[in-house]
């Protein structure tokens, strides 16, 4: 799906940011996802869904069979043998990650066609991805499960952030200005718009009918240790944020390394030496990760 | 690789203790024994730079190029926390590596 930028601008004749309901209900292109991500989701859901019926129905998205496949046969996951049919991947990768890449798939592909003049989209979904690796890698080492629900947070933490630069590029403006002070980004999107790319992405992730704990993964991200009540959620994305700023794999705006909650480290229970292996499999999957995807 | 955790055999019979580090040989007797995975402390790159160890960086071997960039990354990150101090030290490494 692709749209144009006129699309979603918001001018305010008043010269005042709009409201973050404004934000959210402007953007028409972006307040949806395509409808065959609804039919997987609602087969998914179906207890008496069968693989195949399942399989049948991706398949009848060409371009989303081909990407899909191209990711589950790509080092991501690493099968000895060639994955050639929608419902073997079914089958071997499981119906709930299935939907949550084609979730990742049809999210990154909702923002294709933005002009490069507007923000970096490359380096943007680079740093995306580089949470999600980590937040995936997090994942299994705690032994979730549904790993991959910690990679489709990583693509959607900052795509509140997306919005605004695409919505409100003269709020952000002034964002960016108030930013070249010192601070970090969110706390100027916070004082200048007087919320942030957080609210924003949680708020827009609901009004696609996400579930809860995507959205409060994204809505907590830089305060895991306040979310009600999805807090591993929260607090994997958070510390997977903290890592891919320290690799500096790409980069959605913000130029520093976010304050680590303390409380969030805790609820993780990870072992500092785990570090190093999120780092290092981050480094190494990232290239793959970002040709598959984008 | 290091060892975070004794590997054992299906009968509990110890087969690699707890801070060793596992070899070609150990990882051919781990499949031997149908043992699929173990969990390791520290990841040791092709140069034989052992991450995941406190690996004490001499402050001044660590270019000044380096200390300013790391300044700016963490300028708004307490880097009293233990993770922290990890991540500060992987990133010289990888900094270090790559200049």
């Amino acid at each position: 799906m692709h749209f144009e930028k006129n699309e979603i601008s918001l001018k305010d004749a008043s010269n005042r940011a709009p409201s973050i309901e404004d934000l959210i209900e402007g953007s028409i292109q972006l307040g949806s996802l395509p409808t065959i991500f609804y039919q997987i989701n609602s087969a998914v859901e179906n207890p008496e869904s069968s693989f195949a019926e399942i399989g049948h129905i991706i398949s009848q998205d060409t371009a989303l069979t081909a990407r899909l496949l191209k990711i589950v046969n790509s080092s991501f996951f690493g099968f000895s043998s060639k994955v050639e049919t929608i419902t073997h991947a079914v089958t071997i990768v499981g119906m709930v990650q299935l939907r949550d890449l084609a979730l990742a798939t049809a999210i990154i592909n909702n923002f294709k066609g933005i002009p490069k003049d507007v923000v970096n989209m490359r380096s943007f979904w680079q740093h995306s991805i580089a949470v999600g690796l980590a937040g995936r890698v997090i994942g299994v080492y705690l032994k979730e499960v549904n790993p991959e629900r910690f990679y489709v947070l990583g693509l959607l933490h900052d795509l509140g952030r997306l919005l605004l630069y695409l919505a409100v590029p003269e709020d952000m403006s002034r964002v960016l200005i108030k930013y070249s002070h010192g601070g970090l980004l969110h706390e100027a999107e916070d004082e200048v718009l007087g919320w942030d790319h957080a609210e924003v992405g949680g708020r827009l992730l609901r009004k696609w009918n996400l579930p809860d704990r995507l959205v409060e993964g994204v809505l907590y991200h830089h305060n895991p240790s306040g979310a009600p009540r999805f807090q591993v959620e929260a607090a994997v994305t958070h510390v997977a944020d903290i890592m891919a700023q320290v690799l500096e794999l790409g980069n959605s705006g913000e130029r520093y390394v976010p304050p680590l909650d303390g409380e969030a480290w805790k609820i993780l229970g990870l072992p500092t030496s785990f570090l190093s292996t999120v780092l290092a499999q981050v480094d190494r999957q990232a290239g793959e990760a970002v040709k598959v995807f984008l | 690789m290091v060892l975070a955790n004794h590997a054992r055999d299906l009968n509990g019979g110890l087969l690699l203790a707890i801070g060793e580090k596992i070899t070609d040989k150990h990882i051919l007797a781990f499949k031997a024994w149908g043992i699929t995975e173990v969990e390791i402390d520290s990841y040791e790159d092709e140069n034989g730079i052992v991450e995941g160890q406190s690996s004490e960086i001499n402050v001044e071997s660590i270019p000044t190029q380096v200390r300013e960039e790391l300044d700016e990354l963490f300028r708004y990150t307490d880097r009293r926390h233990p993770a922290i101090e990890e991540l500060i030290e992987l990133c010289i490494l990888k900094k270090m590596k790559s200049h």
